[in-house]
């Protein structure tokens, strides 16, 4: 069947990761984290990992004991009924996620580098390229993710080290921001932002064996970590909280600042193209993930033909939201209330399904 | 494989077409602005003046086209309710369309400054063509007739003037870059009060007009902008000293020496020669060139309610002048000529924190220290750091060496000269 993803290993399941769960940090998240959290807000990001690895585990460790891919162990687990639901549940996410990244990485554009243009134009153009992406699949935007990655990671240490001499550690304290419960309450939800992780489940049969899903989970997620709570550091170190709490663009704003001489400065166009290609990966992964569950949920032959449409039906539900700042509000309220759920309550619920078939099977043979 | 490739061909071909060329601007479209000044107008109005580059006149005084008269920069003043009107009625005088991304300074007059600056920095850090790397700069006087005043001999650009005077700020310590991200920082982040560089027009007549802050052995008088004593052709614009804001509003000024001292808490003095009396033939004066030698270690600790601050500086130093003829380099002399450095910028940064305690301004940022005693950031937030600081005791211990004593090891003493009769 024309959906299969692929054959993938720990290199293109880490790329997947990283940038699904990174190219947000392009966005207004970090704001968010400093509004909740205030000078704690660089904590967030370790305990969003924490909080998301120790579920994302009893994920693994359920499809160590049921083969196959998320799908077919909530078939197994759950029913039919259980299993689709649980596929509708992803498609929302993935594509709720594309169209808020999409608006949001279209406003971005037109703040940053082309005012005059037209939403819709931008929109539709980056959907337009996100769809042949999708239409090429899932594997070769993994490994582009993967050839992008160092030169990210290198351009974003770049950026963290050209911003030292604006860096002050006493932006920093009161350490506990406004203490551990506020901490806990921004941290704990925010964990849905590293739902994408769950790609790697559900794409499990496009992986060797469980220990490279293992390995990719905590590589990517290990990297955005680290990442995320370096750039949140020096953020917090140059802005405060004040005026971080005010930022749409916190990553473009700190790479304005960037001035080492008269001929090192204005670097932050290269950051511009650097997050584009990210966004659209994002976008694009999103939408193959939609097209995908679809095509396993209605039992489709083929996904080539959803591509076009669902594109086309995300750029139109993109251009909803009346404005930038009520697009940043749903994608936080859909990561910490909708995406957090799924991250909480599907591995629950899977476990507690295997441990009661664990316990009527164990049942069953003791009476046979 | 050809269908592919014709499809890939297509997006390239595309993505060329739409990327904005529909509403592009060539260069020759463009008016940069390099600075723009603001000041108090009649009514609730201010005037903004925009320095506009002329790209031809820059041309032309590097060898290439003809000679514009005027020089390479054109000055505009427009009276308007707010900054970004006074931007769209600049539009209407001037066949291009003005583009603010180029500006170096934003200079506001000190009428304005003391009434208050926030408006004007809070709708310039949201528009997207402004940068926070812009120079902050308060004039004493109008902002308008500095721009217009200000004809630099030695810069052919009129953008690498701002732009250098920002770099040379390093070299004497006498005015600090300030850029309007600090400012806004400081304005809204609790911990310490903002403040911008001074500027003025000096009239150029060598009148010698220095503010009573001297201290006792410093030979060298602090000044403000248009009292430096000063005469010649050069551009009569300069940079003296530190604006200091209570709040967004401009409460006073601290001189050019007290500006050193403040760069020098602030860890950013790379060079300030300082000059005075010679500890033993106090009829000569000793010039030394200081710099800080580590970071300054500040304590401040909240004791019953009361801010306590303790400075600890160590300057290293550089012998550049003996006119005593004094070996000072000699170990037992050397270390009189540390106690007396070290005495003086004892005094000089008990006389800096004073008078910023008159005004109210924290220019120092001791307030930074005291977040670490808060135990939540909602508790910093509802404490006015401000308001601690007029009440704040200080301790100040400075420490000196001097490591070079510049091209002479040993200064052997004067020739014995006949007696007069």
């Amino acid at each position: 069947m024309s959906y299969q993803p692929g054959k993938m290993g720990v290199a293109a399941g880490t790329a997947i990761v990283f940038t699904t769960t990174f190219t947000s940090f392009f966005l207004s998240v970090w704001s968010v984290f400093t509004d909740q959290a205030a000078t704690a807000a660089w904590l967030v990001p370790s305990i969003n990992a924490v909080c998301f690895l120790s579920l994302f585990w009893i994920v693994l460790y359920v499809m160590q004991r049921v083969p196959g891919d998320l799908y077919e162990v909530a078939e197994r687990l759950l029913g039919k009924t259980g299993a689709r639901l649980i596929t509708l549940y992803f498609i929302t996410t993935f594509f709720i996620d594309a169209v808020l990244t999409l608006r949001q990485f279209a406003e971005n554009t037109l703040l940053t580098a082309i005012p005059s243009l037209d939403i819709s134009l931008v929109a539709g153009w980056y959907v337009l390229i996100a769809s042949f992406y999708v239409y090429l699949g899932i594997e070769p935007i993994a490994r582009a993710a993967y050839i992008v990655l160092p030169v990210g990671l290198t351009a974003l240490t770049l950026l963290l080290l050209g911003l030292y001499t604006k860096f002050h550690l006493y932006n920093l304290r009161p350490w506990l921001g406004d203490g551990l419960g506020v901490l806990l309450k921004s941290g704990v939800p925010s964990s849905g932002f590293y739902l994408h992780t769950f790609i790697l489940a559900i794409l499990a049969p496009a992986f060797q064996n469980l220990r490279t899903i293992r390995t990719a989970a905590l590589l990517g997620i290990g990297l955005t970590t680290i990442f995320r709570t370096l750039t949140l550091i020096m953020y917090m170190g140059i802005f405060s909280v004040e005026v971080g709490r005010e930022k749409v663009l916190p990553f473009y704003e700190m790479a304005r600042l960037i001035y080492l001489s008269r001929y090192l400065q204005r670097v932050e166009a290269f950051y511009i193209i650097l997050w584009v290609i990210l966004g659209l990966a994002t976008i694009a992964i999103d939408l193959y993930m939609a097209n995908y569950l679809l095509t396993r949920l209605f039992n489709l032959q083929s996904m080539r033909p959803l591509i076009l449409p669902l594109a086309i039906i995300a750029a139109q539900l993109a251009l909803i939201p009346a404005d930038i700042a009520t697009a940043i509000e749903l994608n936080v309220k859909a990561d910490t209330i909708y995406f957090a759920a799924g991250v909480l309550v599907v591995p629950v619920v899977l476990l507690m399904a295997n441990l009661i078939k664990g316990k009527r099977k164990a049942k069953s043979c003791a009476t046979n | 494989m050809r269908y592919k490739l014709m499809v890939v061909a297509i997006f390239v071909g595309l993505s060329i077409l739409l990327a904005g060329c529909r509403w592009s601007q060539e260069t020759d479209d463009v008016a940069f602005i390099t600075a723009i000044g603001v000041d108090k107008a009649e009514g609730e109005k201010i005037k903004v003046t925009f320095q506009v580059v002329i790209p031809r006149a820059v041309s032309s005084l590097q060898g290439i086209g003809q000679e514009i008269q005027g020089g390479p920069t054109m000055i505009s003043s427009i009276v308007a309710p707010n900054i970004t009107e006074a931007r769209n009625l600049l539009a209407t005088s001037m066949s291009r369309t003005p583009n603010l991304s180029h500006v170096q300074a934003l200079l506001i007059g000190e009428e304005v400054a003391r009434s208050g600056t926030g408006d004007i920095v809070s709708s310039i850090m949201r528009f997207r063509e402004y940068r926070g790397g812009m120079f902050m700069v308060v004039v004493r006087g109008k902002s308008e007739d500095f721009l217009t005043s200000t004809k630099p001999k030695l810069e052919l650009l009129p953008s690498k003037f701002f732009e250098a005077f920002g770099k040379s700020s390093e070299q004497v310590g006498y005015y600090l870059r300030v850029e309007v991200h600090d400012l806004y920082l400081r304005l809204k982040n609790p911990g310490g009060s903002a403040y911008a560089t001074y500027v003025g027009i000096n009239p150029l007549t060598g009148e010698d007009t220095p503010l009573d802050t001297k201290m006792p052995n410093d030979k060298a008088k602090g000044y403000l902008p248009k009292d430096i004593p000063r005469a010649g052709t050069e551009n009569p614009t300069e940079f003296a000293g530190t604006v200091v804001f209570n709040g967004d509003k401009m409460v006073g000024a601290i001189d050019t020496s007290e500006t050193r001292i403040l760069a020098m808490l602030h860890n950013d003095l790379p060079r300030g020669v300082f000059t005075l009396d010679d500890p033993l033939e106090p009829q000569h004066e000793v010039s030394l060139n200081m710099r800080n030698g580590s970071s300054p270690k500040i304590d401040v600790d909240l004791i019953d309610g009361r801010e306590v601050i303790k400075i600890n500086v160590f300057l290293e130093g550089e012998i550049t002048g003996i006119p005593s003829g004094i070996n000072y380099e000699k170990p037992e002399y050397r270390e009189l000529l540390e106690a007396a450095i070290s005495d003086v910028v004892t005094q000089e940064i008990q006389g800096l924190i004073r008078h910023t305690q008159e005004l109210g301004s924290d220019v120092v940022g001791f307030g930074y220290e005291l977040r670490s005693h808060f135990a939540t950031y909602r508790e910093l937030r509802e404490t006015n750091l401000a308001e601690l600081y007029k009440t704040a005791s200080v301790d100040v211990k400075v420490t000196t060496k001097l490591r070079r004593t510049g091209l002479m090891w040993k200064t052997s003493p004067y020739a014995l000269t006949a007696t007069s009769e």
